[in-house]
């Protein structure tokens, strides 16, 4: 049982690594004589923001990236320096870079010895909206002097973002519970950027309320939700939808709307991921009427 | 002793061993730096990446495996050698889980927010410390230590913190699960090199002390009675050790996590090589206990390179078997 | 050498012995005897310092025991437990050698010549040299026993405690252990012994303690102590009581 909700609650970790704002102060430092320059040398420890910084056209200076840093195909044949939560220091000391982005799933330990031997590392914090996604994506850009580009991805983002709102028109929102991982069922609470996305494709996240990610098969039930999005890949996937089916009572089982989403692309997105998820969600919700 | 000199022998014998395992970690990573250009590193003074892997990366680390190691081996062997049962190790007594819920409570708290980076060893201490105060509180009555409730207490407690730590987890927001899973896990990756002469500091203290009473621990494992009959004076050695076995594991611990299976395994495959006596034992249970963490973390770190396994699964997984295969042979027996 | 004065001990609340008053002199060679829970081994276990008395005192040289720093009392009183129990993994030669801790100082571990000498010479005198590499779970019962004794020679002490020494060995084992011991006795030191076997106790020894129900029933010489009717009535079984026909020393016999 500890092990199983250990894993678990593991997995959820690695696939809500999405970042905001800044936590403090203290890590807009730099050194002085770089403020000019963009970093030559970029290690990324978040597969979001490496999928950004090639939005951002700075691909060529990235020198490192996690295992789990997939998109653009491009980034694959990166220099590889460990997972989203287990960097290899010694790996990116040799790479010496002169820029580390980090999040707050990085070992501590890691990225602690990493600005001990005077690193450059910053850490970007867990994203709980399109807002903080934005912000992060221009903090981002402005590390690598790249803030007009950024700038111009977040204006046509937010101009997508209105027209698909205004196409929706006055169109009724259907009650929708995402599940994004199972034993013990995992769901995503008011305040996180799962919920916005919900929002934003005009849906009602039933479990809004929640004050952290577990939720209780009962309270689904309850609650019974129009559409159940499954925020995993494959065979986990299958297999939970196969346990809702057996609760017919559910109004998303009954009319068969179950369905399940990619998780990298909904727990780990880019402004333009962003929109374009938006974009799915709404075909899954409104597209039949 | 003709017997003692001949295990003397095994105390050179792993001391070479332990320097090997030390050069060996020196040398190998993710990062491959050909042997002689290590010595040349070493040696000049320049400034490169290499060079910083070597004496800022591998060096600390091997330094705190030396410490933690060392420091879980000698607990186990005088844990062991007090309560004359082969089951115990250090975290039986709860220290572990004291101070994994004590670092919990710190993370959901946001204790590192006053105490920055020594706040998760601090409270694992002060966790570890006051599981430690407790069980030493019920197991004592008048008439002493008792330890049978010793040890069933201890068992209890461990369970009591790991049932805590679940509540605490189930209650907190993701990104502080997140710490909490990876510091139970254990990991000898400390940036903070205080923490590391702290932590191998400590446990050079618990072995000097523990060595200084091994005399009387080979009283004491004849028994309780037989000790005493021999001088030995009983209630204040079991609670010297109880101390000693509680701040060393509690340091070791606070500064790097659970790491599993050492004080339990290396304890027993000494007590094959070397014998009883505990003049050799706890030495050679230091050195070897050293050298089996970091050969384990070694091999951790390269295994599946760039990436690195928890250490925990390596001495989890080698421990289990050498213990197994110690168990296996006819001729031993606690 | 060894006084105890109206002693009262037991264990927690309960209270084994009930008021004994009683002396060994140097010299002297006791016998404890008496049926199962009578408190022989709480008797012992109080002459040692290991108990603390409820009422009473066990003076020793004119200190009270339970006064006197452990090392010091670990240095004159030497005890020997019942032998079967000792699983610890030593080998003879270091198991003989514990009996020299309580001449160690505080930082002192490793053995010095005079402890190593000391060793040899208490391995020598219980016949057990050749054993000195074997560890103690190989050894037979009776060279267990031997092993015991000569650990608690190696304190070099004034008084000797054994609790019930031959219990468990078979005949050969018994006669060598007690002509060890009396040979021991001899040589000067005190002993105190408890022994289960009457005619162990009558054979050897110059004073034989009856206990019965935490009290002294009977104190004497063998001759004294052995009486048909006190027996059959302590231990609560019939027996006779006849002369050994060598040593004119009384013989027990069961009879049905």
């Amino acid at each position: 049982m500890k092990i199983r909700f250990m894993v678990s609650v593991f997995f959820v970790l690695l696939l809500s690594n999405a970042f905001s704002a800044p936590s403090d102060a203290e890590d807009h430092r730099g050194n002085p004589q770089d403020i000019f320059r963009p970093p030559q040398r970029i290690v990324s420890l978040v597969p979001a923001v490496t999928e950004e910084l090639f939005l951002l056209g700075m691909g060529d200076s990235i020198v490192g990236v996690t295992v789990y840093c997939q998109r653009p195909p491009e980034a694959q044949v990166k220099e590889k320096v460990g997972t989203v939560i287990d960097a290899n220091v010694e790996k990116i000391i040799e790479l010496s870079p002169d820029l580390v982005i980090a999040s707050p799933l990085s070992g501590r330990r890691q990225t602690r010895k990493l600005q001990r031997l005077a690193i450059n590392v910053e850490v970007f914090d867990e994203a709980v909206d399109f807002k903080g996604l934005c912000e992060n994506f221009l903090r981002l850009s402005r590390l690598v002097k790249k803030e007009e580009e950024g700038r111009k991805v977040i204006r046509e983002a937010k101009r997508d973002l209105k027209s698909i709102s205004e196409s929706l028109g006055a169109s009724s929102s259907p009650r929708v519970f995402v599940q994004i991982g199972a034993n013990p069922l995992f769901t995503a609470k008011g305040e996180s950027f799962i919920n916005d996305l919900v929002e934003r494709a005009r849906g009602i996240n039933i479990a809004k309320d929640a004050t952290n990610g577990i939720f209780s098969r009962e309270e689904v039930i309850e609650r019974n939700p129009d559409i159940i999005l499954i925020a995993t890949m494959g065979i986990i996937a299958e297999k939970e939808k196969e346990v809702w089916l057996r609760y017919q009572e559910i109004n998303a089982v009954n009319k068969g709307r179950i369905f399940t989403i990619d998780s990298n692309r909904v727990c780990s997105p880019t402004p333009v991921s962003f929109v374009d998820t938006v974009k799915e969600l709404v075909e899954l919700f409104h597209g039949e009427q | 002793m003709e017997s003692s000199r001949g295990n003397i022998g095994w105390v050179f014998l792993l001391m070479a061993i332990l320097l090997a395992v030390m050069l060996f970690s020196l040398a190998v990573g993710a990062v491959e730096i050909p042997i002689r250009r290590i010595f040349y590193l070493l040696t000049e003074n320049c400034e490169s990446p290499e060079r910083a892997i070597l004496l800022k990366v591998r060096l600390p680390r091997i330094f705190l495996g030396l410490g933690v190691g060392g420091g879980l081996a000698i607990s186990g062997v005088i844990l062991q050698g007090m309560l004359r049962n082969p089951l115990v190790e250090p975290y039986t007594l709860g220290i572990s889980g004291g101070a994994a819920l004590g670092v919990c409570l710190n993370i959901v708290l946001g204790g590192s927010a006053i105490l920055g980076s020594l706040s998760t060893p601090l409270s694992g201490f002060l966790g570890a410390l006051g599981v430690i105060f407790f069980v030493y509180t019920i197991s004592s009555s008048r008439g002493g230590m008792r330890l049978s409730r010793l040890l069933l207490i201890g068992v209890m407690v461990s369970f009591m913190a790991s049932s805590l730590i679940m509540l605490v987890m189930a209650l907190s927001e993701t990104r502080d699960l997140h710490g909490i899973i990876f510091w139970i896990m254990g990991s000898l990756e400390e940036p903070n090199p205080w923490l590391i002469k702290t932590a191998l500091f400590v446990s050079v203290f618990g072995a000097v002390i523990s060595f200084i009473y091994s005399a009387d621990l080979n009283a004491l494992s004849l028994g309780e009675e037989e000790a005493f009959h021999l001088g030995v004076r009983v209630e204040r050695m079991k609670r010297i050790i109880f101390v000693i076995a509680s701040v060393v594991t509690g340091c070791c611990v606070a500064v790097s996590g659970v790491i599993g299976f050492i004080g339990l395994v290396v304890p027993h495959l000494m007590r094959l090589l070397v014998g009883g006596d505990h003049r050799i034992l706890v030495v050679a249970s230091f050195i070897s206990g050293a050298a089996f963490l970091i050969l384990c973390d070694t091999v951790a770190r390269i295994i599946i390179a760039p990436m690195e396994l928890p250490v925990g699964v390596i001495t989890g997984l080698v421990g289990g078997v050498l213990f197994i295969y110690a168990l296996s042979r006819k001729d031993y027996s606690f | 050498m060894i006084k105890l004065e109206n002693l009262f001990c037991g264990y927690g609340k309960k209270t084994v012995l009930k008021g004994l008053n009683l002396e060994v002199r140097t010299g002297g060679f006791a016998a404890l005897i008496g049926p199962n829970g009578s408190g022989k081994t709480t008797l012992v276990r109080t002459m040692s310092g290991l108990l603390t008395p409820q009422k009473g005192k066990v003076i020793f040289d004119g200190k009270d025991v339970n006064k006197m720093p452990h090392k010091e009392l670990a240095k004159k009183i030497a005890v020997m437990t019942q032998a079967q129990t000792l699983t610890a993994p030593f080998c003879v030669e270091e198991f003989v050698l514990l009996g020299r801790i309580p001449y160690w100082g505080r930082f002192q571990v490793v053995e010095d010549k005079k402890d190593i000498e000391l060793v040899e010479r208490v391995l020598s005198r219980t016949g057990i040299s050749h054993l000195r590499q074997r560890p103690l779970k190989e050894l037979s019962g009776g060279e267990r026993q031997l092993a015991n004794l000569a650990r608690a020679l190696a304190q070099e002490p004034d008084l000797l405690l054994l609790d019930e020494p031959t219990a468990h060995l078979d005949i050969g084992h018994q006669v060598q252990i007690m002509d060890l011991v009396r040979d021991l006795n001899d040589k000067g030191l005190t002993i105190v012994a408890v022994l289960h076997d009457l005619n162990l106790a009558s054979l050897y020894c110059q004073k034989l303690i009856l206990l019965s129900d935490g009290k002294i029933q009977k104190v004497g010489s063998a001759t004294d102590v052995l009486e048909q009717e006190v027996i059959n009535k302590v231990y609560g079984t019939s027996i006779t009581i006849r002369q050994d026909p060598v040593t004119s020393l009384p013989f027990v016999f069961p009879v049905h």
